[in-house]
């Protein structure tokens, strides 16, 4: 098995005095998909915002316990340099009120890179990653908010791979999408497992044993089982995890 | 079998009502549209007789000279030494209402001074004519008339006679039959020396009042923009939602109601010390000091609603891509709020336009020809009030200076929305589209004639 990128120890999150993740131990494989399932509300989202300490900025959240990123410490690090090194894309497409080309650069811009050069290089090669730069070529100068929902998706994915980041965290990323564009998404998928890890957060299980290669299963705040997906499908060991994949429910 | 029936008795009863209650239906909403149109159509009639009135009453006495010329007439004497003994005749083709002097080659029109008085305007003078070349003023100094200068007060030997003749400017000193100008050019060609005379420039102009005002503008936003837009800012993200930002923003909301005559007083007794130097005289500064106070309210508060409409799902992406806070502030806040703090600025211009109560008290009212920061000026709302309180009160001037406030406030607004559209291209929810969709979806909701006849 490939060494881990993210290694999670006995991590309890709290919003307020509610308890939303319960002890939770994993550890991520790096440059392979990752897919978090379970039922609504079991923490996956909770789970997946943790990783680049997204969920600092709500309101009354208390993390304990230890992530490590390559042997280091989240926590201790500057979040700033964590989101360098951990890009996210959500689950509604959210592109910045500017052009195509400015919103594929906004992340470098912001770390101060200046090169055009430079810059149009990796807004190119970004595009043709996230298979946009093909429908966007010759309106890079136009707005973002013209391009239908898939490409909107597209296109925030490519604004996340700008950054070249070590770890790419997806939280539903095709749920708003239809099956066309889906498709597209999970065949990107496929292909940038070869340089990026993948963390992907899904409702649909079909599209779990589709794209990834691990899966994590959480039920109400606690990880019931994390398997190889072959495994986690084909012979779940918990009891719950069967119940869920076969789709009974207590 | 019973519950199916119980449904389909709910069913009868709502079809039913729905065929009683139709006539009285459609004759409400008739009444609720005609009322929406008459309202709508006397709203828009009294503005428009409003505009009117004003454009009525003020457009004969608009004119370039008005915007242009100072306050006070300037007065130049003249005097002409050579006596003309009739021998040159000068030539010249004079238009329709010029009177054309061939003894002296000066031509002379008719025309209406700012305060809509008879007066003499120079229209045609002749590079040789004694008038040009042998001029001078008080102080002996040379002196030459242009064409349109105001011409007025001149004192003519007459041949053959020895008592001098005065051509004034009014009305009952020359002959009835024929107007100003013929008169002096006819007076002109029997006088064989001008002993004196008068170009009069200027009078009654707003040039300095204009200039004041738009120096008040500038200045006022100078002073408010940066301050409330930052104060703002603190407001709606840095501070805490503590019960302090609470209080300030109802002071906020407070402060916008208080009238503006309050904020005179308060410039009257705090700016004017404090900008005058010992003089107590009150200055453009310290006026637009205490505009600023006036209208912070206002930016304040246009500025926190429109930060308040932002998208948290923009913000979530702009940190998720590694941002700092400021980053975000300047690359996606603030250019989001662009049209906030647009109308925050438009609003406070009208405000500022229309200021006169308060800047009596703040800075004064003397009307100015040359304007300085630190000397009192009238704005063009005060100049009207200047014109309008004494015992003469001047309409027509009063009215061509608003129909000068309205286009200032036009094209202000113009540019505004310009600026604006810039800033917007890439926004996509605008407002225009909201209505026009409200429209289409209006219009779309009606019996259409061809649905009708299949029906």
């Amino acid at each position: 098995m490939s060494e881990n990128i993210f290694d999670i120890s006995n991590l309890n999150l709290f919003y307020g005095t509610h308890q939303a993740l319960f002890d939770v131990n994993l550890s991520i494989p790096k440059n392979e998909v990752t897919a978090l399932i379970g039922p609504s509300g079991c923490g996956k989202s909770t789970f997946l915002k943790c990783l680049n300490r997204m969920n600092d900025l709500v309101e009354d959240c208390k993390i304990d316990g230890q992530i490590l990123l390559n042997d280091e410490n989240i926590m201790k690090m500057n979040p700033i340099i964590l989101r360098t090194k951990v890009g996210m894309v959500f689950q509604q497409p959210n592109p910045f009120p500017m052009s195509i080309y400015e919103n594929v650069i906004y992340g470098l811009k912001c770390q101060g890179v200046k090169d055009k050069k430079l810059l149009n290089e990796i807004c190119i090669k970004s595009l043709k990653e996230a298979a946009l730069f093909e429908e966007v070529k010759d309106k890079l100068k136009s707005s973002a908010y013209q391009l239908s929902g898939g490409q909107k998706q597209r296109l925030c994915i490519a604004r996340a791979l700008a950054m070249r980041p070590d770890v790419l965290l997806m939280d539903e990323p095709t749920s708003a999408l239809d099956p066309i564009a889906t498709s597209k998404i999970e065949e990107l998928i496929n292909t940038l497992k070869e340089k990026y890890t993948i963390v992907i957060v899904t409702h649909n299980m079909q599209q779990a044993t589709r794209i990834s290669d691990n899966t994590a299963f959480f039920m109400l705040g606690r990880l019931v089982e994390f398997n190889n997906t072959e495994e986690f499908f084909s012979k779940p060991k918990e009891k719950e995890s069967n119940d869920y994949i076969t789709g009974r429910f207590s | 079998m019973n519950e199916v029936n119980l449904t389909k008795n709910d069913q009868s009863i709502i079809q039913e009502n729905i065929k009683k209650k139709r006539k009285i239906v459609i004759l409400k909403n008739g009444l609720y549209r005609f009322i929406t149109y008459f309202f709508s159509s006397i709203t828009i009639l009294i503005t428009a007789a409003v505009l009117i009135f004003i454009f009525q009453k003020g457009w004969n006495t608009l004119s370039f000279d008005l915007l242009t010329s100072n306050n006070e007439k300037t007065v130049m004497s003249f005097k002409c030494d050579k006596e003309n003994d009739n021998s040159k005749n000068y030539i010249y083709t004079p238009l329709e209402n010029e009177f054309f002097s061939s003894r002296w080659g000066i031509a002379f029109t008719d025309s209406k001074d700012t305060s809509n008085e008879d007066v003499v305007l120079v229209s045609y003078i002749d590079s040789s004519s004694p008038l040009l070349t042998n001029l001078k003023d008080e102080n002996d100094n040379s002196m030459i008339i242009k064409k349109g200068d105001q011409i007025s007060e001149v004192i003519l030997n007459i041949d053959n006679e020895i008592i001098p003749v005065s051509l004034g400017n009014k009305a009952n000193s020359k002959p009835n039959d024929m107007t100003l100008a013929k008169w002096y050019q006819e007076t002109f060609d029997k006088a064989y020396k001008i002993k004196r005379g008068q170009i009069v420039s200027g009078g009654n102009g707003i040039r300095g009042s204009l200039l004041t005002t738009l120096l008040m503008i500038s200045l006022t936003l100078l002073f408010s923009l940066p301050l409330g837009i930052i104060a703002a800012i603190y407001l709606s993200i840095y501070a805490k939602n503590g019960r302090i930002s609470g209080i300030i923003k109802s002071a906020i909301d407070l402060l916008s109601g208080i009238p503006s005559i309050i904020y005179g007083l308060l410039g009257a007794i705090i700016f004017i010390p404090l900008c005058s130097n010992g003089s107590n005289i009150g200055s453009i500064l310290s006026g637009s000091l205490t505009l600023a106070l006036m209208v912070l309210p206002l930016i304040m508060k246009n500025t926190i609603e429109s930060i308040k409409t932002i998208d948290s799902s923009l913000i979530d992406g702009s940190l998720a891509l590694a941002s700092s806070n400021t980053q975000t502030l300047f690359k996606i806040i603030l250019p989001n709020s662009i049209s906030g703090i647009l109308t925050g600025t438009i609003l406070s211009i009208s405000r500022i336009i229309g200021e006169s109560a308060s800047l009596i008290y703040a800075v004064g009212t003397a009307i100015k020809d040359k304007i300085s920061i630190f000397e009192p000026s009238s704005t063009l709302a005060v100049h009207i009030w200047n014109l309008m309180h004494g015992e003469n009160p001047n309409y027509e001037i009063a009215c061509s200076i608003s129909i000068v406030i309205i286009f200032i406030i036009i094209i202000l607004n113009i540019l505004l929305s310009l600026i604006s559209m810039k800033f917007n291209k890439n926004i996509k929810a605008n407002s225009n589209n909201l209505f026009s969709k409200i429209k289409m979806k209006f219009a779309a909701n009606k019996i259409k004639k061809e649905n009708k006849a299949n029906v």
